[in-house]
């Protein structure tokens, strides 16, 4: 028996491992501290502005697939659906969409309430790192509210998954009024001048701009483009190639910068198979021959290989860490041009900012006169200007052109809300026509 | 120092054990054993003193001598798989002990030796659901994997091989699946270790759906038997992890007194059983020609063999790219064993290597297995031994499935128009990357060495009372690497690309137990088990990647210009156990088994961190009762019932209860955190509860013999990645909601056809096993559906097929009117038009949209089991072996592009030549257009199908030497055979194998087909020889 015992206080001593269920993770902090220091805000804001890198290439190819700056070469099903303007609820590509958006708009939150009860914070900091979560938030609901209307208004970082979680769509309307309100203090709490790769006193004025814009509110839309246009900060470079192949050049307002720690796969997924890409999207023959003879936005937007023609604007398939320019000083002149001829403004003012455009493209100026043929100079521009760098759907629908040109019925012009979303909060609408 | 501590309580307890030692006087004992049918001397049998562990065999005289016995009286036992046990009492003193042993013949089984949780158990005694396979049907046939001798030979076990590349996982299920995100693997055992499982390739997805798996290094030829714990009573005693079942798994050990030694080795070739036929270079012409124009007109799009071709060409090709990626493939494989002993010492020592081939040349698997099976008894009561196995593993691998770049789906899809090289011998840019060229141009490998084993202490306190300390190690280290090429399109843009990963992945085990087994007095015995457990997991890995390569012959990171990624990290889990088993016999007559455990897992929090698992059963042998004896025409009736706990948490993240930030969201280079997981401090054990009724009883002196069970299992507080609000940041929370139901039931059925009076006589046994299983998903959290085409929700099985329901033809526009709207664009080319397919308005809105989709089939089949015919006559065996799936449906994935006619390029199948035209309009293959504005090729039950299928999945044929030819060559024994594998399938799926899961690394998604490489017929010509 004295052995049972000796076995006995084996297993008592083996017990003795309880402590050993203790392990801790190697790669994550727990939540209720990380936000709890100034050092500790700096990582989050970090992390908010790493949201924005998500979905880069289909924040570049959507609103031009979902037009007519792209055809459909690849292989995957939920780019098929967006190149037939036929999205359905199921598409996976939507839902990675909205959920990377608020993923983003949750750190950003985060961020925003973790400057209230950090105390080692200093003023200074606090008023940069509001105004920098601000931005970051306006320009995710920006992007969903551009896709799919009105949208769930998310304001507090989320602690759990209750029935408080199951907020409800705001009208598009209260949508772009926040947008607006935080844009406004962010410019208000940014520094001006340049600071690569973060939200600036700048890119919250070009954002309002262009938010104003599609707000229809055109005479803020104007005012915001001329107090942009007026910063010396920014100027057009002479060279337009050079805007993909420098990062942060003068003409940048807000671009995301890319490493090749952290890189994307636009190259590889522009680029034909003979350039070591996948090709999942070709420029249309309509875009390619839309730029006029002399007109060097078209070499510097769609190059040529094997027939093939693809999208050019972000080369680096070998490091794979092309920048993502989100605001440039040409679309604030275009946005500019855009608000004045809304507004009545003499051709000759829409003109001088279209052509500027053009001038530095090499294109000859145009001439149009009276509103129709002006916007329509302005959509123009804007499709050659900025191809590629998501724009295309949004305007021709700002326009009133969407249906028409595009030959799909009204209720196409926003996406439909992700089924999976729908499937777990029950206040929750679809857009008509789904 | 904790782990200092766990370590030494295990040495202290071997240290008990040693210190017993002391000296005395000895003698021996012999005998002879011969068998009470034939009275014929009996070979092999098992001769052991359970008192002293001490043991040997018979020889071929079957005579035995068991030298060294220390002076006493013991209870001698012989054992012989096929006879009932027998014992003599003897007394060994300065006379030397002589006992003669007759043994009745056992044709159930009653006798033998089943491997439970933590100790063994005669069948007789066996109240729970465990079936059990030995060595004689692993040596049947040549797999190549465990999986392949697994599969449809138990009842209840489900195996099913995700597809053909060699050394691939399969999907294994024991009784359906019964989790929806905490994983479905049963646990498997071996030599009570438990194994690391799963794949721990850190490659990344680049492989598709075929992953690799630590199972796969297993080597059946050391296989002595596996049982399958099915239910909760056999289960239970493995508490948190046995919802999903129990494989157990016991390799040969050493026999005192003879020496075998054997080598065997096969030979195959491996091809296709089936070949789809796909279009011709003339035929896609035709149908691309009409689908491009009835999109963009006649005169804008011509397919042809111009320079002009709107799909790129060469003249004249027509190649057919599956022909030109795969080949015939050898697989062959050597073993060596030998097993014996000394009087003190047993041993089994084996080694064998397989080399397996792709049909995708850049496909293969090469393995090379050692064990080294030890016993040693220093002293008459104490006993150590050391179980370890080496393994080396080579996998060469080609993507696959849903990756862009495999040369398989690529060959598939690939416009027969195009060539495999232009005229100057380059590689010719094809639609998809060039099949040929992916082959040639890409290298991955991946090696594994593995060690795994134990060493144990087991003392014998008292008769029937032994403890037991093991410490048992899996340890596994798998060095991956992949080059692609800088010369191939694909990767020139990053001058090509090479990847190196390693995983270091650690289980170690320390176990102390008491296992018991006293009479207590006539008839009644009391046997079990108590022990306790702790297991340490680590997992580490790293990986590289580097670009830019100066040519294609720097194939290592070395020299790559850029480092692109870099990673490494490590994470741990624990797992405590406390665990017994309660056994009560009376007389062969009745048995009832108590089992517990008490687990504690670091997965969970603080609170709930315990779980315990109980179960119980009852085993009633009707037959053995006094009013039974009037029924003669019932050899056996035993009725058997259980109920029990089990838990899972396989598939459970280690720190899934926790609210966590995330490293890793870094931007511009600086370190960044991001929130990444929702807390749960509630998360708790998956449970399933289970109830099984079983009955067995055989007929006509036991040459019928059935066993019957039927089961109810219901998991509740299902660990679910719930889908969770995205507008909260977070896409999913770790939580308890939910349950399932799988109720089923099981038939085996064994008849002895022709009995052999003598050796030689004909004899054939024919074995049959039906399993049923019903699974549905009976909860979910309020009710909320997940996923989409591969579906969970309320009342239907787990992952069914949700889509739309077609519903023939458009003929006309009036047609196309009258419906619900389908597609309108006020461009009709881009319309719905004539010749469209017609779905099913199912909620009558007017409109075709999500909320028309519906249940379309179920991946998991109504009956599914094998049939085994074992014949014999003079030197000739004949084995063959037929397993079926029936009522399964399988989701063509493949099709949506192979059968999108005139659309993107793909090839089609030949199922396009009867698509619908103005002039064939009595078909059900829709027009060809380019686009497929409709979405003829939305998830349909077009491309549902019936993957029931009925296959002759080994025929063996064989000759064993008669033994005086076999000596003259200086053979004790010399067998060669003839094996065909996969050589018959009947079914009517259209696709390349019903046996197929594209999504092979989803523990719950099944039956797809997405461009999966098929099973493969094999033939095999072998030969084993016994020295």
């Amino acid at each position: 028996m004295k052995r049972l015992h000796l076995l006995l206080m084996a297993a008592l001593l083996v017990s003795a491992c309880d402590d050993q269920l203790v392990t801790e993770p190697t790669a994550a902090i727990d939540s209720e501290t990380a936000l709890t220091s100034a050092r500790g805000l700096e990582l989050a804001l970090n992390g908010a502005y790493r949201s924005l890198q998500f979905g880069v290439r289909e924040f570049i190819a959507y609103p031009d697939l979902y037009a007519d700056n792209l055809d459909f070469t690849g292989t995957f099903q939920t780019d098929r659906e967006v190149s037939l303007r036929n999205v359905a609820p199921s598409n996976g590509a939507i839902l990675t969409i909205w959920a990377d958006a608020y993923n983003g708009i949750n750190r950003a939150n985060g961020v925003l309430a973790g400057i209230e009860s950090v105390k080692d914070l200093g003023e200074a900091k606090g008023r940069q790192f509001r105004g920098e979560a601000l931005f970051i938030r306006a320009w995710h609901y920006f992007y969903l509210v551009r896709w799919f209307g009105g949208v769930p208004l998310v304001l507090q970082p989320s602690k759990g998954v209750g029935e408080e979680s199951l907020v409800a769509r705001s009208s598009q309307e209260e949508v772009y009024n926040r947008i607006i309100q935080d844009l406004e203090e962010a410019a208000s709490l940014l520094p001006s001048g340049k600071v690569p790769g973060k939200a600036t006193r700048g890119a919250a004025n070009a954002l309002l701009a262009k938010v104003y814009l599609e707000a229809g509110r055109y005479q803020q839309a104007r005012d915001k483009a001329a107090a942009v246009l007026a910063d010396p900060t920014y100027s057009l470079v002479s060279n337009f190639r050079s805007l993909f192949t420098t990062k942060h050049s003068a003409e940048s307002i807000f671009e995301v910068h890319f490493t090749q720690n952290n890189g994307n796969s636009l190259a590889f997924w522009f680029f034909p198979q003979e350039e070591g890409g996948r090709w999942g999207f070709s420029p249309t023959l309509e875009l390619y021959n839309a730029y006029p003879a002399g007109d060097v936005r078209r070499g510097a937007s769609i190059n040529i290989t094997a027939g093939k023609r693809y999208i050019y604007k972000y080369p680096r398939i070998a490091t794979e860490d092309d920048n993502v320019i989100f605001l440039r000083l040409a679309e604030i002149y275009l946005i500019r041009a855009e608000a004045n001829a809304r507004l009545g403004a003499p051709d000759a003012t829409v003109l001088a900012d279209i052509n500027t455009v053009r001038a530095r493209a090499g294109a000859p100026p145009v001439t149009a006169s009276g509103q129709a043929a002006l916007l329509d100079a302005v959509l123009n521009e804007r499709r050659l200007e900025l191809a590629f760098e998501g724009h295309r759907f949004f305007d021709l629908r700002r326009h009133g052109k969407a249906t028409s040109k595009l030959q799909m019925p009204s209720d196409r012009l926003v996406f439909p809300l992700p089924q999976a979303e729908l499937d777990v909060n029950k206040n929750l609408t679809q857009n008509p026509g789904y | 120092m904790r782990q200092f501590l766990c370590s030494l309580a295990v040495a202290a307890f071997v240290a008990t054990g040693a210190a017993s030692a002391h000296a005395q006087q000895r003698g021996s004992i012999t005998g002879q054993v011969t068998a009470s049918d034939t009275r014929q001397p009996l070979w092999g049998v098992l001769i052991e003193v359970p008192a002293l562990s001490l043991g040997t065999m018979t020889d071929e005289r079957g005579r035995f001598i068991l030298p060294s016995v220390p002076y006493g009286t013991y209870t001698l036992r012989a054992v012989s798989l096929g006879y009932r046990q027998a014992s003599a009492q003897v007394t060994v003193g300065a006379t030397p002990a002589s006992v003669s042993l007759v043994l009745e013949p056992d044709p159930l089984l009653l006798d033998e030796l089943v491997v439970t949780g933590y100790g063994t158990e005669r069948r007789a005694n066996v109240a729970g659901a465990v079936s059990s396979l030995r060595a004689e049907t692993v040596k049947e046939i040549s797999a190549t994997s465990i999986n392949q001798v697994l599969q449809g030979r138990l009842p209840g076990l489900q195996v099913n091989q995700n597809s053909g590349t060699p050394g691939g996982a399969a999907t294994i299920r024991v009784r359906g699946s019964s989790s929806i995100s905490g994983g479905n693997d049963p646990l498997w055992v071996i030599d009570g270790v438990p194994l690391n499982q799963g794949n721990f390739s850190r490659l990344g997805v680049a492989f598709g759906g075929q992953s690799i798996d630590a199972i796969s290094d297993l080597n059946a030829s050391e296989i002595e038997s596996i049982e399958v714990l099915k239910d909760a009573s056999a289960a239970a005693i493995f508490g948190s992890r046995a919802s999903n079942g129990v494989i157990l798994i016991t390799t040969k050990r050493g026999m005192a007194q003879r020496t075998d030694m054997s080598f065997g080795a096969y030979y195959g070739t491996q091809n296709f059983w089936r070949v789809v036929k796909l279009l011709n270079a003339q035929q896609y012409m035709e149908v691309y020609n009409e689908g491009c124009q009835a999109r963009y007109g006649p005169g804008n799009c011509v397919i042809d063999y111009s320079p002009n071709s709107w799909i790129p060409s060469a003249p004249g090709a027509d190649t057919d790219w599956v022909d030109a990626v795969t080949r015939p493939a050898a697989v062959g494989n050597m073993d060596l064993s030998i097993r014996g002993g000394m009087e003190r010492v047993r041993y089994f020592i084996s080694g064998s290597s397989l080399v397996q081939e792709g049909v995708i040349a850049a496909q293969g698997y090469r393995r090379l297995n050692g064990r080294i099976n030890l016993d040693y008894d220093p002293l008459d009561r104490l006993s150590l031994g050391t179980s370890v196995a080496l393994t080396r593993s080579v996998y060469d691998r080609a993507r696959s499935d849903n990756n862009i770049y495999s040369p398989w789906a690529n060959a598939l899809a690939n416009p027969p128009i195009q060539p495999i090289y232009n005229e100057d011998g380059s590689w010719f840019e094809t639609l998809y990357a060039n099949p040929v060229g992916m082959m040639k141009e890409a290298e991955a490998q991946e090696r594994g060495i593995r060690i795994l084993g134990n060493v144990f202490a087991a003392y014998t306190f008292a008769e029937g009372i032994v403890g037991r300390v093991s410490v048992g190690l899996d340890n596994l280290t798998l060095r991956s690497r992949s080059f692609d090429s800088p010369n191939f399109g694909p990767w020139s843009g990053q001058g090509g690309a090479a990847d190196a990963a390693s995983s270091f992945v650690n289980k170690l085990t320390y176990e102390a137990r008491v296992n018991f087994d006293r009479s207590l007095r006539a008839g009644h015995t009391l046997s079990g088990v108590v022990g306790t457990s702790f297991e340490d997991n680590t997992d580490e890995g790293m990986r590289v990647q580097g670009q830019q390569f100066p040519t294609e012959y720097f194939k290592y990171i070395v020299s790559a210009a850029t480092i692109s990624a870099g990673t490494s990290n490590r994470t741990d889990w624990n797992l405590l156990s406390y665990f017994g088993r309660l056994s009560y016999t009376f007389q062969d007559r009745l048995t009832t088994t108590f089992n517990i455990r008490r687990d504690g897992s670091s997965r969970f929090g603080e609170d709930n961190r315990y779980g315990t698992f109980p179960s119980a059963s009852v085993l009633w042998r009707v037959s053995e009762e006094e009013f039974m004896r009037g029924v003669p025409i019932l050899s056996n009736l035993a009725l058997r019932a259980s109920y029990g706990f089990t838990g899972n948490q396989q598939d459970l993240g280690n720190f899934a209860s926790r609210g966590l930030f995330a490293g890793g969201a870094n931007y511009f280079d600086e370190p960044g955190i991001a929130p990444s997981q929702l807390a749960n401090p509630n998360l708790r054990w998956e449970k399933t509860r289970q109830t099984n009724l079983g009955v067995d009883f055989s007929v006509l002196s036991n040459r019928l013999a059935f066993n019957v069970d039927y089961y109810l299992k219901k998991t509740e507080d299902l660990l679910v990645a719930r889908p969770v609000p995205r507008t909260t940041g977070y896409t999913s929370i770790w939580d308890n909601v939910g349950a399932m139901e799988n109720k089923g039931f099981e038939v085996a059925a064994t008849a002895r056809i022709f009995v052999p009076a003598r050796q030689g006589d004909f004899s054939w046994t024919s074995t049959l096993n039906v399993s049923h299983n019903e699974n549905k998903v009976t909860k979910l959290y309020n009710g909320q559906p997940i996923g989409t085409t591969f579906r969970v929700e309320e009342g239907k099985p787990l992952r069914f097929f949700f889509g739309y329901v077609t519903d023939g033809i458009f003929q006309s526009y009036e047609e196309i009117a009258a419906h619900a709207r389908q597609v309108v664009h006020s461009d009709p080319r881009r319309a719905t038009a004539p010749g469209d397919i017609r779905f099913k308005d199912l909620n009558g809105d007017g409109v075709i949209n999500a909320n028309d989709r519906t249940m379309i089939g179920s991946p998991w089949p109504d009956y599914e089991g094998g049939w085994t015919n074992n014949l014999a006559f003079r030197n000739f065996d004949l084995y063959s072996f037929i397993q079926y799936s029936l009522g399964a449906e399988i989701y063509n994935g493949f099709r949506v592009y192979a059968d999108q006619y005139g659309s993107f390029g793909d090839n089609h199948t030949t199922r396009a030549l009867k698509r619908w035209t103005p002039q064939n309009r009595n078909t059900k293959e829709p027009r060809a257009i380019w686009g497929d504005p409709n979405q003829n090729t939305r998830v349909s039950d077009r491309f549902i199908e019936d993957g029931s299928y009925v296959r002759l999945k080994n025929i063996v044929l064989g000759y064993t030497l008669p033994s005086s030819v076999a000596g003259k060559l200086g053979f004790r024994s010399a067998r060669m055979y003839v094996q065909g594998q996969n050589v018959f399938t009947h079914t009517k799926y259209s696709g390349w194998d019903p046996e197929v899961n594209a999504a092979g690394t989803s523990s719950t998604t099944f039956g797809w087909d997405f461009y999966t490489l098929p099973q493969l017929r094999t033939f095999t010509v072998g030969f084993n020889v016994g020295f």
